[in-house]
């Protein structure tokens, strides 16, 4: 059964480009929305299995896509959210998974020029999981730092590091990097124990604990 | 002149206007000695009673230091010269030592007057410390505007060189790759991959050349957001100390920010730091904005530098900015601004 999906995006251009390479892909795009309110009322007439959500929408451009989406997963829980973000904030995301459980994502708008990474996450998405854009991932591990915190973690761990707060499961992870399930467990215990993260099995929670962490201040 | 024959009504209306006249007035006699002030001149020098200045030399008690604070030697001195040569001359800008010991910048002339006991000089001088001011604030209004300029070239060129030529290069590229499509779709399809991998980097270009421009952190979170993001992104580890002061006027929080980022730029670019503080704190009226760094200091405000151009910027939002960077290091950049901006700006 394809995705049944609802787009908002106030750039007409983007909206009509992603909806051609969506259904290109197999998937279904049921409904378009510029704004806040029509979202909302396309996600009620449609309920769709996902929305993709443009942070920034009309009036103020500001908060409107982060609000809609609380909104969204507030009355229509089983509709997945993904994210996008023209800029590198993190804090809007760390409110974003926050406030939300899980089957929710936050994509850089780069992201969307990558055809396989925007269904991808789609796909993870519907599949109860969680997405944290592997760029945003990239920068929080490339920071300077006076000490470096991930000092600790061996080569592999810090890759299992960066998959885990990309919000990959660890059978995600296993594939990823083409190791067993069981070593990806031990990789994860030995992480949260060298950086001193209480761990969770909870997938979602990790998410948060690792980017909070990496994201310290 | 004076006619040596006035009649005591004329004596008494020149008495009473030079002692009531808003300019400042002195005499000094052949030998250079203060022989009369009046009230105008005692109020500019600060002294309660001509009788503290009468038959004091005058170069040596009131004009001996140059504007910029060094020593004035009387020889070089032109003010007394026309009691010797009979001309008249003009200064537009000199610096009388006040009764405390400060100094007033002012513009005065001096012109020979035959006095009882030999040719003396009569000098009229004026404050010009205002006019001074202004002078300075319309040069810091000038630097901005060439600052402004001066960016919008370098976003001009950004553009041109960058991404322009990541769009020039794909048309060639996508026109190359329509011809082969029929007759080589091999070659087509790598030239599109290759397209494709062109236009990802020319958004990231863009993106960064955006945030440059403005971060839209700052307008949709505040500067304290702004100021992680820029230490997220930093090639050296930079610290935010920072209480949440919450929101600003957009214009203090837009000065905040380029003092900081120009602040932790320099570290990075000239001082070879290995590390940036960024403290944010709320003083009474204003906010206090400190970036410290611990590379190899010697950095000053000269013409056209950047640390000029953030000068002007917190001078223009109302506020002030000082610098402390001795040869060695450490570097600080402190900046004063008004929480509430100027006051010709609230809405």
């Amino acid at each position: 059964m394809p995705l049944r999906l609802v787009l908002a995006d106030d750039a007409a251009l983007i909206r009509q480009a992603l909806a051609e390479l969506l259904e290109r892909r197999g998937m279904h795009v049921v409904a378009q929305a510029g704004d806040a309110p029509s979202l909302l009322r396309a996600v009620d007439e449609h309920r769709p299995d996902a929305a993709i959500i443009d942070i920034r929408m009309p009036p103020t451009q500001t908060t409107e896509g982060i609000h809609a989406a609380l909104q969204i997963r507030q009355q229509f829980p089983g509709v997945g959210i993904l994210l996008l973000s023209t800029y590198t904030q993190i804090d809007d995301a760390v409110e974003l998974f926050t406030s939300t459980a899980s089957r929710v994502g936050y994509l850089l708008k780069d992201s969307v020029a990558d055809l396989d990474e925007l269904t991808g996450a789609l796909t993870r998405i519907s599949e109860d999981g969680t997405v944290f854009d592997p760029k945003l991932v990239a920068e929080l591990l490339g920071r300077a730092r006076r000490t470096d915190p991930l000092g600790a973690l061996t080569p592999r761990e810090r890759q299992v590091l960066a998959l885990m707060a990309e919000g990959r499961s660890n059978a995600g992870i296993a594939k990823a990097i083409w190791v067993s399930h069981g070593a990806v467990e031990k990789h994860v215990r030995h992480i949260f124990r060298k950086l001193g993260i209480p761990g969770t099995p909870d997938i979602h929670r990790r998410v948060l604990a690792v980017i909070t962490f990496l994201d310290a201040r | 002149m004076i006619a040596a024959t006035g009649l005591p009504a004329d004596a008494e209306t020149l008495f009473r206007a030079v002692a009531a006249a808003a300019d400042a007035l002195w005499v000094a006699d052949a030998a250079g000695r203060i022989a009369f002030l009046n009230p105008a001149a005692l109020k500019i020098l600060g002294y309660g009673d001509a009788a503290e200045l009468l038959g004091r030399p005058s170069h040596e008690t009131i004009h001996y230091l140059r504007p910029d604070g060094s020593l004035f030697p009387a020889a070089e001195c032109p003010m007394l010269r026309p009691g010797r040569t009979g001309e008249t001359i003009q200064v537009e800008h000199d610096s009388f030592v006040r009764k405390d010991g400060t100094q007033v910048a002012v513009s005065y002339s001096s012109a020979p007057v035959d006095l009882v006991y030999g040719r003396g000089v009569v000098v009229a001088f004026r404050d010009i410390s205002a006019r001074l001011r202004l002078g300075e604030v319309e040069a810091s209004r000038a630097r901005i505007a060439r600052a402004a300029d001066g960016a919008r070239r370098r976003i001009e060129r950004d553009l041109h060189d960058g991404t322009q030529q990541h769009f020039v290069a794909v048309a060639m590229r996508l026109d190359n790759a329509r011809r082969l499509i029929q007759t080589a779709p091999g070659d087509a399809a790598r030239l599109v991959d290759a397209v494709h991998a062109d236009l990802l980097e020319a958004i990231a270009e863009l993106r960064r050349l955006a945030h440059g421009i403005h971060p839209a952190e700052l307008s949709r979170h505040g500067i304290l957001a702004a100021l992680w993001t820029l230490a997220r992104r930093s090639a050296i580890p930079v610290d935010v100390r920072a209480e949440d002061i919450g929101r600003l006027l957009p214009e203090i929080e837009a000065t905040a920010y380029y003092i900081a980022a120009e602040a932790a730029a320099n570290a990075v670019k000239h001082a070879n730091a290995d590390h940036v503080t960024i403290t944010l704190a709320r003083m009474p009226g204003g906010l206090q904005l400190t970036i410290t760094d611990d590379g190899k200091g010697g950095a000053a405000f000269g013409e056209g530098t950047g640390l000029q151009g953030i000068r002007d910027r917190a001078d223009a939002a109302g506020g002030h900015l000082t610098l402390a960077s001795p040869i060695g290091g450490p570097t600080v950049v402190t900046a004063d601004l008004p929480i509430h901006g100027c006051q010709a700006d609230i809405r």
